[in-house]
């Protein structure tokens, strides 16, 4: 049996690769009048949608209303101004009271200060006393605050003096206060 | 190489008849692609900055909406009484008398008596002195009073309106000098500006504005109380 028999003829076979083509163009033709169909529905519906006039107009409404009350508007700016520069000034105040305090209380029985200072975040203290252990209690103290970086930092001695007609040790001490 | 072409209405009525299947089609889709190009690209565009316009307007409208409600819900005279109160604590320009009342009433409730004090308000033509980045009116204070006695004048005065800072202390057993800095801020600008966002009486901090409200209630003077102000003042300048 002959195998090399072909009943198509190759012009019937090349109207059934045209007939494929066309109808393969005609599903994409009607894709894409389907597709510029819909996106030309969805922009009309959005674009009907966005009323940028109509929200204008509330505006104006809304901001005729607050003309009415300006008075009112601006004092509550000025309200809030106001509060918030306080806090930041209650925030950043140095509270000095707490800290000589502090340093009060450290001060041994039988010694007192002669003189204290603070001047841009520097301060100065003048100790006496009759004993040299509580002039040594004291700057234990004070280091040990230096240390925990609590009421003073970078404690320096400035001097240690005696005033033999008084009979009395003087420490004259410095030191930062931490920001 | 000039090679001649002649169509005439035959070939044409030819070319048609052998390719007329896909005429339709093909000018179907040349059609759908000029009118995507052409209409529909540049719509999409104009849509999508009108949405974003819209976005903005409709914030700006929620603002104004916002701050109308804000300022109907606000009782007037509660607003007046708060920025009083406010502008005690932070004057908005240089309060000589609210200084010198708190001085004495902090000298009064410490129990320190006062000796001379001086303002420094400097040259007018230039700018004030600054601490922490505001404004402020320094003056340099004299006090009969040690350390403890210059403690409690320190904790008196910072419960009392205007605000201060201490600039700088020096004290010895017996008097202590002190230079204050009293805080003064201007008012800002405020413009016609309605889509500025307002914030409710109630959200502004409430729990400062009692503390503050209680300092300024402490402070208020009564007849006989002013025994620091006797001390003799001295103005290094013209004020």
């Amino acid at each position: 049996m002959s195998n090399s028999i072909n009943l198509i003829t190759p012009q019937k076979e090349g109207l059934e690769r045209r007939q494929r083509t066309v109808k393969i163009l005609r599903i994409i033709s009607i894709s894409f009048l389907l597709a510029t169909f819909l996106l030309s529905l969805i922009l009309f519906i959005i674009s009907s949608r966005l009323s940028i006039s109509d929200i204008k107009k509330q505006e104006n409404s809304a901001s005729d209303s607050l003309g009415l009350v300006h008075n009112k508007f601006a004092k509550l700016i000025l309200v809030k101004d106001r509060m918030d520069n306080i806090q930041i000034i209650i925030k950043q105040r140095k509270n000095y009271q707490n800290l000589i305090n502090s340093i009060l209380k450290v001060v041994p029985q039988d010694s007192s200060i002669n003189s204290l200072g603070i001047e841009k975040d520097k301060i100065t203290l003048i100790v006496s006393s009759p004993s040299l252990l509580s002039i040594n209690k004291f700057l234990d103290d004070i280091v040990t605050f230096s240390k925990n970086k609590k009421v003073i930092n970078n404690v320096i001695i400035n001097s240690l003096t005696v005033d033999q007609g008084l009979g009395r040790y003087i420490l004259s001490v410095g030191g930062d206060i931490p920001q | 190489m000039n090679k001649k072409v002649n169509i005439d209405l035959n070939t044409i009525t030819t070319l048609y008849q052998r390719y007329k299947d896909y005429a339709l089609p093909v000018g179907v889709i040349f059609v759908c692609f000029i009118i995507f190009v052409v209409l529909i690209l540049p719509q999409v565009q104009s849509l999508l900055s009108a949405s974003q316009e819209e976005k903005l307007e409709l914030s700006k409208l929620s603002v104004l909406k916002n701050n109308l409600n804000i300022i109907t819900t606000t009782n007037d005279s509660f607003l007046d009484s708060e920025l009083n109160v406010l502008s005690q604590a932070l004057p908005p320009n240089k309060d000589f008398t609210g200084i010198l009342d708190a001085i004495s009433l902090s000298a009064n409730k410490s129990g320190v008596s006062l000796g001379q004090f001086e303002f420094t308000v400097g040259d007018l033509s230039k700018v004030s002195p600054q601490v922490r980045g505001f404004t402020t009116l320094e003056i340099i204070l004299s006090i009969n009073g040690g350390i403890t006695g210059l403690t409690s004048f320190l904790d008196q005065l910072s419960k009392t309106l205007p605000l201060s800072d201490v600039v700088s202390i020096q004290t010895t057993d017996k008097f202590s000098t002190i230079t204050l800095a009293f805080y003064y801020k201007s008012f800002p600008p405020v413009g016609s500006g309605d889509t500025f966002p307002l914030v409710g009486l109630q959200n502004i901090n409430p729990s400062l504005f009692k503390q503050i409200a209680s300092w300024q209630s402490q402070g208020a003077l009564t007849p006989g109380t002013n025994s620091g102000a006797s001390s003799s003042a001295s103005k290094s300048s013209s004020f």
